[in-house]
């Protein structure tokens, strides 16, 4: 055999080798991807498992979720955003200031009421499931306090009469507020309204914790010593919803919404994807036991 | 090279799947979303301080023109003293009531007849070195005892509020004054008594009753008048 012939043989050996190389590599990707689709699978059939007996659909095409927070001022909530719960005047029943803070600062004092609006707006073609919670901190001079007692009281509710915390009759003590999160549904186009209320008896029962408070606040320089003073954090976290026809909350308006198409398309989809790929895995599969028979 | 085809068509088919994967996980993407809103507000300041000092109003011996022969304190023509130094201070948060309730108890021997009340007293209301109020009885004549303490007692919260707006309550025994949130209390007065030696010593206002003879009657009684005095200041926040 000359030396071209040699080398001529030597880079066809090559480029088999290569090939052979490439189908492997390219078997290895189809398994994978195989894998992927059945694991897609089997969660799609466990979550079609929750669903109600007259509902399938476990995929959704064309969604449009939105869904926002915001207050009566028309604040929409973001992260941390600061809202108007507390107020730096407060006025009686004929509209005279009865507490107003000399530095512009929110304050509280007995007698203090104020009610604070909300509301979760599911704007979107599909449901949510939303949760919220309060947070509470009783601060002095700047630190948290748990020993501190401030005759605050709070009551939470929705529109539609649910109390998260505190009762139509009761209201619940600022230092004993204790609320787990509140999870609920909110239906596309549906909003649910919520409103927090605090007060401050002016008849507390306790007229020298009232006038030590007040005069703590006095002695205050506004910097290392604040007196006592709240922290309020309403937190709210809200995703779709597993079923996207749910329903909760006050429908905005049934006109106009934007249908959502629910399934079909999509398994149809991924049906063929799998036979696509289980064609391909079969053909790699031939084509390498086929070589491996020309060499025996 | 046919079956090169085929290898390099079954790769295509299999990049179209991974694209289409992607598009499909799109589907399966789950949306989350979230806010949060806060608020703080700290007690609203207080800080009243009122003080009232008056414990040496009345006394035993004036020098030596006058001398109580017990232990009792004694007034007498030409005796005065310092009834009550009150300071207030304080620039409170809130609205305020502003209540003054004096008692000055005159005994029935304060008068020199029947229906004939007599006081020569004066009572002199001064913020810081100045006069704001005089009281003091302008005649003899039936109730006037009880009408000086409602008058001593306007006086008094007038003089701490700077206005002459104080209103009594249901039973006249207290007079008030609303205050705005924010309006600085502070204020510092003296009340203060003189029985003038006579109709004509100096200070003594042109219209007051004072007579030597009333002074001697009064004086004369088996039972000697008294004289009580009192004052209270409350501050309190009202809604």
């Amino acid at each position: 055999m000359s030396i071209n012939e040699k080398r001529e043989n030597d880079g066809q050996q090559y480029k088999r080798e290569q090939r052979n190389a490439y189908v492997r590599i390219m078997l290895m990707v189809n398994i994978v991807f195989i894998l992927l689709l059945i694991t897609l699978g089997v969660i799609a059939l466990r979550v079609n498992n929750v669903l109600p007996e007259d509902q399938d659909i476990f995929f959704v095409v064309g969604k449009n979720p939105s869904f926002e927070i915001g207050d009566g001022e028309g604040k929409q909530w973001k992260n941390e955003t600061n809202v108007n719960i507390f107020r730096s005047t407060y006025k009686d029943g004929k509209g005279e200031a009865i507490v107003i803070s000399q530095t512009g600062d929110k304050v509280l004092a007995p007698g203090s009421t104020s009610s604070y609006k909300f509301a979760m707006y599911n704007n979107g073609n599909m449901a949510v499931m939303y949760e919220t919670d309060i947070d509470f901190a009783l601060l002095v001079n700047g630190k948290e306090s748990t020993t501190t007692q401030l005759p605050l009281k709070v009551r939470l509710y929705t529109d539609s009469g649910k109390y998260l915390v505190g009762s139509e009759n009761e209201w619940t003590n600022i230092n004993d507020v204790e609320i787990d999160s509140y999870i609920s549904q909110l239906g596309a186009s549906s909003y649910e309204g919520f409103t927090l209320e605090v007060k401050w008896d002016y008849e507390s029962g306790n007229d020298e914790l009232d006038t030590l408070l007040g005069n703590q606040s006095a002695a205050s320089d506004g910097k290392n010593n604040k007196g006592v003073s709240v922290d309020l954090k309403i937190n709210t976290y809200a995703e779709e919803h597993i079923d996207p026809t749910a329903k909760g909350g006050t429908v905005v308006n049934e006109e106009g919404r934007d249908e959502v198409e629910h399934g079909g398309t999509v398994r149809i989809l991924w049906f063929i994807l799998l036979f696509i790929n289980i064609g391909m895995l079969l053909f790699y599969i031939a084509w390498l036991l086929n070589k491996r028979l020309n060499k025996w | 090279m046919l079956k090169n085809k085929y290898i390099k068509l079954a790769s295509i088919l299999l990049i179209l799947c991974l694209i289409t994967s992607c598009v499909i996980s799109g589907t399966l993407a789950k949306y989350t979303t979230g806010g949060t809103a806060t608020d703080s507000a700290r007690v609203a300041k207080w800080g009243v301080n009122v003080s009232v000092v008056g414990d040496n109003a009345f006394k035993t011996a004036y020098g030596t023109t006058v001398v109580s022969s017990d232990t009792d304190s004694v007034v007498a023509p030409g005796t005065k003293g310092t009834l009550a130094t009150v300071t207030v201070s304080g620039q409170p948060e809130v609205k305020v009531n502003y209540a003054v309730n004096v008692d000055l108890e005159l005994t029935d021997s304060w008068s020199v007849g029947a229906g004939m009340d007599y006081c020569p007293i004066v009572f002199t209301v001064k913020s810081g070195s100045s006069v704001v109020a005089t009281v003091y009885m302008k005649s003899v004549g039936e109730n006037k005892n009880s009408a000086l303490e409602l008058e001593l007692e306007k006086a008094i919260i007038n003089a701490l509020t700077g206005e002459n707006t104080a209103t009594a309550d249901g039973t006249g025994s207290q007079h008030s004054v609303e205050k705005n949130a924010g309006t600085s209390l502070s204020s510092d007065i003296t009340v203060e008594w003189e029985w003038h030696y006579d109709g004509e010593s100096v200070g003594l206002p042109a219209d007051a009753v004072n007579k030597d003879e009333y002074d001697t009657y009064i004086g004369s009684l088996p039972t000697a008048p008294t004289i009580f005095f009192s004052l209270e200041i409350f501050v309190t926040q009202i809604v």
